[in-house]
């Protein structure tokens, strides 16, 4: 419930911050519209010359490719700005003091330090295009699936904001990471294909090494086919043991912090 | 749960045994392609210390001394590499909670503030970080509004505001939590004269009203001689000094200053035949140091050949003991 409250609170000071840049909140949605745009034009060249990508129509793949991006979105909204700050700047100049002295979890206060509610605006427009391509598809889904889907997109979700986490941990030991923090939204274009188009390699990279692609992949399948037990049992475990590790690495790690001299 | 230890004696309200922090550098050399260079640097060594609820204690040791590491390791930020220490019965970096809502750090290098938003959008912020029920919250934020004179500066943005407006904000900040420790890392730096006399008068009524235990670090002697009554000189990480300043001036500097302001060649003539010896001539005052016993008869006789408005009796300059300290190690 606290971190609730300041997550709350942080979110509702990033609104005054951006609501006092004049045209900001426009350019951003305007950026988010063009980005659909083209991707959506990208889509339809593609299905002009297959019928299915790996046995999905054109609304599945921008069904998975809506959701991917509202996976992104909300990342960018909520965590991605305050872990990239960490991997940037706040170990090197020394602002990760004042993480440290609050009586907060320093990775969770990290994480949603620097909020950016732009992105939660895209984050609706994608969820939005996500439920225009389901309805699109024709299929008809069921409330399982549906429960299933949302109930899995939180683990997808955690799984995303772990390997976030991951890419700016070396931030504590080699003072400033630099782009590494960029590895996880490039690898997130991965997302929004279905798995099939991949070869082996790829799939056990995508799936148990680096598994960005499960985070999505799974919901998606879930929502439109029968749920496939050993499939949710598997996202579910990642998941879990993803957090665990992060948390341990997280504050193994911070043990070491040596902050910046004054 | 964490098991907190009680200081030993309960007026000890922190202690530290033989804290040392080593810094590790790592660098690579293509000469040696195939290892990392490691340099050492030893911040701190060996610190002892203790100090009573409700002290002020002031921190003083050149660039580089260890000053700020020392508060850093006892804040939490940082674990030394070897030695114990407690705060309020708390091992600080084990960041207990209950810890981290007793005690702030103030590091008048950087802000915790938001930069771009008014100071109470970020108050309302740490609110909820220390969980202070509203009533106490309003009180606080009123009480030091008063005191630091900054009614107008609540909704001000943090970014149009100049340095000491942005330094009264940050202490308030760290005060609404009603902490017991608070460490003070240079909180005047580069403020001005009013600013500084603003921010002293503020800390003063803390200690003296809430009975607040600093531990202030400032190369800005009045700082410390307005605040503290017992000084800690660390240089390259030793402590080299422990006592009050009284003690340290007398200790490091016996003698008294007597400075006179000579207004024609008949006087300096008269200075020059005084009968003491230590004497000099510094941009047209006279300058005699004087050990305390012999002061009588020298301010008799310096009294009898100049005229009463124009002499200065005072102690050494504290800034020119500690730098002569510095020198020493």
């Amino acid at each position: 419930m606290k971190l609730l409250k300041i997550i709350k609170i942080l979110m509702r000071n990033a609104i005054i911050r951006d609501s006092k840049v004049v045209g900001f909140v426009t350019v951003s949605i305007l950026q988010e519209i063009a980005s659909i745009v083209v991707n959506i034009t990208f889509f339809n060249v593609i299905f002009a010359n297959i019928s299915s990508l790996a046995g999905w129509s054109f609304y599945q793949v921008l069904f998975l490719y809506a959701f991917s991006k509202t996976i992104t979105s909300l990342s960018f909204a909520f965590t991605r700005a305050g872990l990239k700050d960490l991997g940037e700047h706040m170990i090197k100049f020394g602002d990760y003091d004042f993480h440290l002295i609050k009586p907060v979890d320093t990775m969770a206060l990290v994480s949603f330090s620097r909020p950016r509610p732009t992105s939660l605006i895209a984050a609706v427009f994608y969820a939005s295009l996500a439920v225009y391509s389901v309805i699109k598809t024709g299929i008809y889904i069921g409330g399982v699936n549906i429960i299933w889907f949302l109930f899995l997109t939180i683990f997808g979700f955690i799984i995303f904001y772990c390997l976030e986490v991951l890419t700016v941990i070396p931030a504590f030991k080699l003072i400033r990471v630099w782009s590494l923090p960029e590895i996880v939204p490039k690898m997130a274009e991965f997302m929004r294909y279905p798995i099939g188009i991949f070869t082996l390699p790829f799939k056990i990279f995508l799936f148990g090494v680096f598994p960005i692609l499960a985070a999505s992949y799974i919901p998606a399948q879930v929502l439109f086919y029968p749920p496939q037990t050993s499939k949710i049992l598997y996202l579910v475990a990642i998941a879990i043991i993803f957090f665990i590790i992060v948390r341990k690495l997280w504050k193994f790690f911070e043990k070491g912090y040596s902050s910046a001299s004054s | 749960m964490k098991k907190v230890i009680r200081a030993r004696r309960v007026d000890m309200i922190i202690e530290s045994k033989k804290i040392s922090k080593k810094y590790v550098k790592t660098s690579y050399n293509i000469k040696r392609p195939f290892r990392l260079e490691r340099e050492e640097k030893m911040a701190v060594s060996n610190l002892d210390l203790e100090i009573e609820k409700g002290e002020f204690v002031g921190f003083l040791g050149s660039n580089g001394a260890g000053k700020t590491t020392f508060l850093k390791i006892l804040s939490g930020i940082m674990h030394p590499s070897s030695g114990t220490a407690r705060v309020m019965g708390y091992v600080p970096w084990e960041r207990d909670y209950n810890y981290l809502r007793q005690m702030a750090i103030v590091m008048g290098q950087k802000n915790q503030l938001w930069w771009d938003l008014p100071a109470i959008d970020s108050y309302n912020l740490l609110q909820a970080i220390y969980e202070i029920p509203d009533a106490r919250y309003k009180k606080n934020l009123d009480m030091m509004v008063e005191v630091l004179d900054m009614k107008e500066l609540l909704v001000k943005r943090l970014r149009n505001m100049s340095l000491g407006e942005r330094m009264k904000c940050e202490l308030a900040a760290s005060f609404l939590h009603d902490p017991k420790v608070v460490f003070l890392d240079e909180p005047t730096i580069g403020l001005d004269i009013v600013s500084s006399r603003s921010i002293r008068t503020f800390l003063r009524l803390m200690n003296e009203e809430k009975k607040c235990t600093f531990i202030l670090t400032s190369h800005y002697i009045g700082d410390i001689e307005e605040l503290c009554k017992r000084v800690i000189i660390i240089t390259k990480g030793e402590k080299v000094y422990d006592g009050t300043l009284a003690s340290l001036k007398a200790k490091y500097a016996p003698n008294k200053r007597i400075e006179i302001f000579l207004q024609n060649l008949d006087e300096k003539k008269a200075f020059a035949h005084l009968s003491v010896r230590d004497k000099k001539i510094e941009n047209g005052r006279g300058i005699i140091y004087a050990d305390k016993s012999a002061l009588g008869e020298i301010a008799k006789e310096v009294f009898s050949r100049f005229s009463l408005e124009n002499i200065i009796i005072s102690d050494a300059d504290t800034e020119e003991i500690i730098r002569k300290i510095f020198g020493q190690k």
